[in-house]
C-alpha cells in the first residue's frame, strides 16, 4: 500500500513539472530593461567623478518627469514627495541638464535615489547633448600663456565632471520608452493606489582618487584568491604606420626637421556607457578618422612619388585625448625616452627636433565651411607656403587668425548627415586638395591632380558609420583577425573612453589594418607570393609586416588578379595610458601628467516592479504569518492524533 | 568535559596556573575563561589550602582581561576613525578594503 502511494505521488509529480511551465516568480516580478547605458566612475588624481550605487543596488518610487510644467509642479507637490522615502524620477532628456538637475537635488536631497534619462524617439533626438566642460580640456591647456577662457562648446552642461551620490541611467532605444510609459500611465493615479517602482545596479568599486585605488589595486591579504583590482587607467593604442619604404636605418642620421606627423583621435567623449553592444559616444571623430584613413590611401597610391623625398609622413592615431590630452602626453613622453617608433632598434628614433610640421584632424562637422587653425611653436617658423598651397586648393578652408585661442578637442552634436554619397564627396572634397597639397609641398614637380576612388570612401564611411563587418575590413585582415569583427555585425565603429587592458573593441585592430593595408608598399603586391612564403617573411625583416589578406579590389592595381596577396607594410602601436601610470614612483597627485582612471564595476541592471499600496502590504503580511501559524497547527495536530509511521521521528 | 569537583586540589590549582600563564602570551580569552571558570572555586567553595593560591590567579586574570579589553577598544576606535586619515598606512593594514567608498 505504501509503495503504490509512492509511485501515484510520484507520477503526479513528474506530470506536474512536465507538463506546466515553469517560471520563477521573480520573472513574473519584474520587468528588465537590458539596453540602457549607465554613467561610471572616474577618477583623476584629485578627485571623483560619475555616479555610484549602493551594492545591492538603488531602488525607489518611479515618477516621470516629461517637461518643464511638469518639473515645476513636482517640485512643488509636497504631498507626493512625502508620499515615499526614495524616489527614482525618469527625466526627458530635454531637461537633462545642471539647472534641473541642481533643483531636483535640492529639493529632493537624500530621497532622490537615482535617476533615469529617457529619449522619447529617434526623430526627437536633442539637438545638443555633451555633458563636457563648456571650455574641454581646460585644465590641460598646453598654451599656458592662453588666458582667454573661450566657450567652445557652449552647449556643455560639465554634468561629466560632477559626483553623483546616486546612480543615472540613460535609456535611448525606441521601445525602452514606450514600456516605462505604459507601465507607468497603467499605474500612476494618486497615492493610495500601487505606483512603479525602478531599480538601479551600478556599483561601482573604486573610490577617492586615482592613487588611493591605483594603490589598493597592488594590496591583497588573500592567499588563494588573485588581485581583484578596482580600477583602470584611462588609455589604449597609439598606433602609428608610413610608407614601408621611408626608414631611416641606423648608422644613418635623421636630418632635422624631416617628419610630418597626421593625427587623428580613435576615442571620444562619452558619459553613459553600455555594458555589452555597441557602446559608442559623439559621432563626430569618426569624420575625422575617415578622413584620415582616406588621406592614408592617397598617400599610399602616390607612394612613388613621396619616396623620392626624405621627409617621412606618419600617420598617428592617439586615444585618450578626451581626458586631459592623456595619449598626447603619452606620446610626448614616448617620444622624448626613445620610444619613438618603438620595437627594432636598428631604426633611428625621432625626437622633437626632427619634427617638422604636425597636422591634425579635430571636429570635422559636414558644412561648407571649415577653420584652419596654424599654430607654430614660435611665430617665424609657419611654413606660409603650405598654408598659402592649401587654402588655393580648397576654397571651403578659411584662415583663422594666429592670435585666435586653440580650440579644443571634442564639442557637440550627433551628426545628422543626409545621405552618405553627399557625406562622402564632402570627404572626397577635402582629401584630394590636402593631398594635393602635400604632394606639392613636399615632392614638389607639379604633379597632375591626385584623387582618390569614390568607391574607396563610401566603404569607409560604411565601415566606420554603419557596419564594422564590412567587406573592406574583411579584406584587408588576415583570416584570424578578420573573424573577430563578427560580434560587431551591424554596428558602428565604437568611439569612447578605453581603459587598458584593452576591453574588446574593435576599434584598434580596425585601424591597425587598414591604416597599414592603405600604406603598404604596392610594388610588393605584384610579386604574387604564397601563403606560407609570406609567414616566412617576418624571419628576415624585423622592420615591417607582412600578412596574407584577400585583397581590397579598388586599391590593387587592375593588371593584378591573384586570389589573395602578401602585404609588406609598417606599423606600430604602444600603450597610450598616461606616462603617470608608466613611470615609477609617480605620485599621482602631481599634476604634472593627467591621471584618470575608471572604476571597475561588474554587473547593471535597470529593473521595473509595483510596490503595493499600505493595505495590500499588511494584508499579504497578515495571510503569510496565518499561514504559517496554521500549517503548525495542522502538523501538530496530525503528530499527536495520527499514529503513521511515516510521521515517527527517526530514533537513529 | 573537565567538571572540576571530580579533581583533587592539586590538580586544581595546576590547571588555573597553567591557564594563567599561558594567557601571558597574548591570548586575553585565556584569562577570561579562567576567571570565569575558577571564580566559583575562588570564592563560594568552603576553603583548602590551594584556594588562596586559585583566588590569586583568578584575581590577575581578571585585571588581565580588563587591560586587553581597554587595549582592543582603544585600538578599534582608533583605526576606525584614522583609517582614511593617515595615508597608505591605512590601506595596508586594512584586512578588507572597502568597495565603492573611501
Amino acid at each position: 500500500m505504501h509503495s503504490s502511494l509512492f509511485c501515484i505521488s510520484v507520477f503526479f509529480l513528474t506530470f506536474l513539472i512536465v507538463f506546466t511551465q515553469s517560471t520563477r516568480v521573480a520573472d513574473q516580478m519584474y520587468v528588465s530593461f537590458d539596453r540602457a547605458r549607465y554613467c561610471v566612475r572616474h577618477l583623476n588624481g584629485t578627485h571623483e567623478i560619475g555616479c555610484q550605487s549602493s551594492m545591492r543596488g538603488n531602488s525607489g518610487r518611479m515618477y516621470m518627469i516629461d517637461n518643464e510644467n511638469e518639473f515645476n509642479s513636482y517640485l512643488k507637490d509636497s504631498k507626493t514627495i512625502d508620499s515615499s522615502n526614495s524616489f527614482i524620477i525618469a527625466l526627458n532628456i530635454e531637461l537633462f541638464n545642471s539647472e534641473y538637475v541642481d533643483k531636483l537635488m535640492n529639493r529632493l536631497d537624500s530621497k532622490l535615489n537615482g535617476l533615469v534619462i529617457y529619449l522619447k524617439s529617434n526623430l526627437s533626438r536633442p539637438k545638443d547633448f555633451s555633458h563636457d566642460d563648456q571650455c574641454p580640456n581646460h585644465r590641460q591647456s598646453y598654451y599656458l600663456n592662453q588666458t582667454e577662457t573661450v566657450h567652445w562648446n557652449p552647449k556643455g552642461t560639465g554634468l561629466f565632471f560632477r559626483s553623483f551620490p546616486f546612480p543615472i541611467v540613460l535609456l535611448d532605444e525606441k521601445d525602452d520608452y514606450e514600456r516605462l510609459d505604459k507601465f507607468y500611465r497603467q499605474f500612476y493615479n494618486t497615492q493610495s493606489s500601487p505606483t512603479c517602482g525602478l531599480e538601479v545596479k551600478a556599483f561601482q568599486s573604486a573610490a577617492h582618487t586615482s592613487k588611493t585605488c591605483m594603490r589598493r589595486n597592488e594590496i591583497s591579504h588573500s592567499l588563494l584568491d588573485a588581485v581583484d583590482g578596482f580600477c583602470d587607467p584611462v588609455g589604449g593604442l597609439n598606433i602609428y604606420s608610413k610608407l614601408p619604404d621611408s626608414l631611416t636605418l641606423v648608422p644613418k642620421q635623421r636630418q632635422p626637421k624631416s617628419v610630418v606627423l597626421i593625427l587623428a583621435t580613435t576615442d571620444s567623449f562619452q558619459m553613459f556607457l553600455k555594458a555589452q553592444g555597441t557602446t559608442g559616444g559623439a559621432q563626430q571623430p569618426a569624420t575625422a578618422l575617415i578622413t584620415f584613413l582616406a588621406l592614408a590611401h592617397v598617400i599610399g597610391q602616390e607612394q612613388k612619388e613621396f619616396n623620392k623625398q626624405d621627409k617621412e609622413i606618419i600617420f598617428v592615431t592617439l586615444d585618450g585625448d578626451a581626458l586631459d590630452y592623456s595619449a598626447s602626453f603619452r606620446f610626448l613622453f614616448d617620444m622624448n625616452n626613445d620610444y619613438f617608433p618603438a620595437g627594432d632598434k636598428n631604426e633611428q628614433r625621432i625626437k622633437i627636433e626632427h619634427i617638422h610640421s604636425i597636422i591634425e584632424f579635430q571636429s570635422l562637422s559636414f558644412s561648407n565651411n571649415l577653420s584652419l587653425y596654424a599654430y607654430p611653436s614660435s611665430p617665424s617658423i609657419i611654413n606660409e607656403t603650405f598654408i598659402a598651397t592649401l587654402l588655393e586648393n580648397n576654397p571651403m578652408i578659411t584662415r583663422m587668425n594666429a592670435n585666435s585661442p586653440l580650440p579644443p578637442a571634442s564639442s557637440q552634436i550627433f551628426q545628422q548627415y543626409n545621405t552618405t554619397t553627399e557625406f562622402s564627396q564632402w570627404i572626397k572634397s577635402i582629401v584630394e586638395p590636402l593631398a594635393q597639397t602635400l604632394l606639392d609641398s613636399y615632392v614638389g614637380n607639379n604633379i597632375t591632380n591626385v584623387t582618390i576612388e569614390q568607391e574607396i570612401i563610401n566603404n569607409l564611411v560604411y565601415c566606420v558609420l554603419k557596419n564594422v563587418n564590412c567587406p573592406l575590413i574583411h579584406n584587408v585582415s588576415n583570416q584570424s583577425i578578420g573573424n573577430s569583427f563578427d560580434a560587431f555585425e551591424q554596428t558602428s565603429l565604437p568611439f569612447s573612453i578605453n581603459t587598458y587592458p584593452t576591453a574588446t573593441t574593435p576599434t584598434f585592430p580596425f585601424v591597425q589594418n587598414i591604416l597599414s593595408y592603405f600604406l603598404r608598399d604596392r610594388e610588393y603586391d605584384k610579386q604574387n607570393i604564397t601563403e606560407t612564403k609570406c609567414l616566412e617573411q617576418k624571419n628576415n625583416d624585423t622592420l615591417r609586416l607582412y600578412r596574407y589578406v584577400g585583397g581590397y579590389a579598388p586599391s590593387i592595381m587592375p593588371e593584378q588578379n591573384y586570389s589573395g596577396y602578401c602585404v609588406r607594410s609598417y606599423l606600430r602601436y604602444a600603450s597610450s595610458s598616461s606616462p603617470a601610470f608608466s613611470i615609477d614612483n609617480y605620485d599621482l597627485s602631481q599634476t604634472t601628467y593627467p591621471a584618470w582612471t575608471e572604476s571597475r564595476w561588474t554587473t547593471f541592471t535597470l529593473r521595473l516592479f509595483i510596490i503595493p499600496t499600505r493595505t495590500h502590504e499588511i494584508v499579504t503580511l497578515v495571510i503569510g504569518i496565518l499561514l504559517l501559524s496554521i500549517s503548525f497547527i495542522v502538523f501538530s495536530i496530525l503528530r499527536w492524533y495520527v499514529k503513521l509511521d511515516l510521521l515517527q521521528p527517526s530514533s537513529s | 568535559m573537565v567538571t572540576l569537583a571530580k579533581k583533587s586540589p592539586e590538580q586544581r590549582l595546576n590547571i588555573c596556573r597553567k591557564y594563567y600563564l599561558a594567557g601571558f602570551l597574548f591570548l586575553p580569552f585565556l584569562w577570561l575563561i579562567n576567571a570565569i571558570w575558577f571564580y566559583k572555586q575562588a570564592f563560594k567553595v568552603e576553603p583548602y589550602p590551594q584556594q588562596t593560591q586559585i583566588r590569586k590567579y583568578v584575581i590577575r586574570s581578571a585585571i588581565g582581561t580588563v587591560i586587553w579589553l581597554i587595549i582592543i577598544i582603544a585600538w578599534n576606535i582608533t583605526f576606525q576613525l584614522l583609517r582614511t586619515k593617515i595615508g597608505p598606512i591605512g590601506d595596508f593594514l586594512t584586512f578588507v578594503i572597502p568597495r565603492g567608498y573611501y
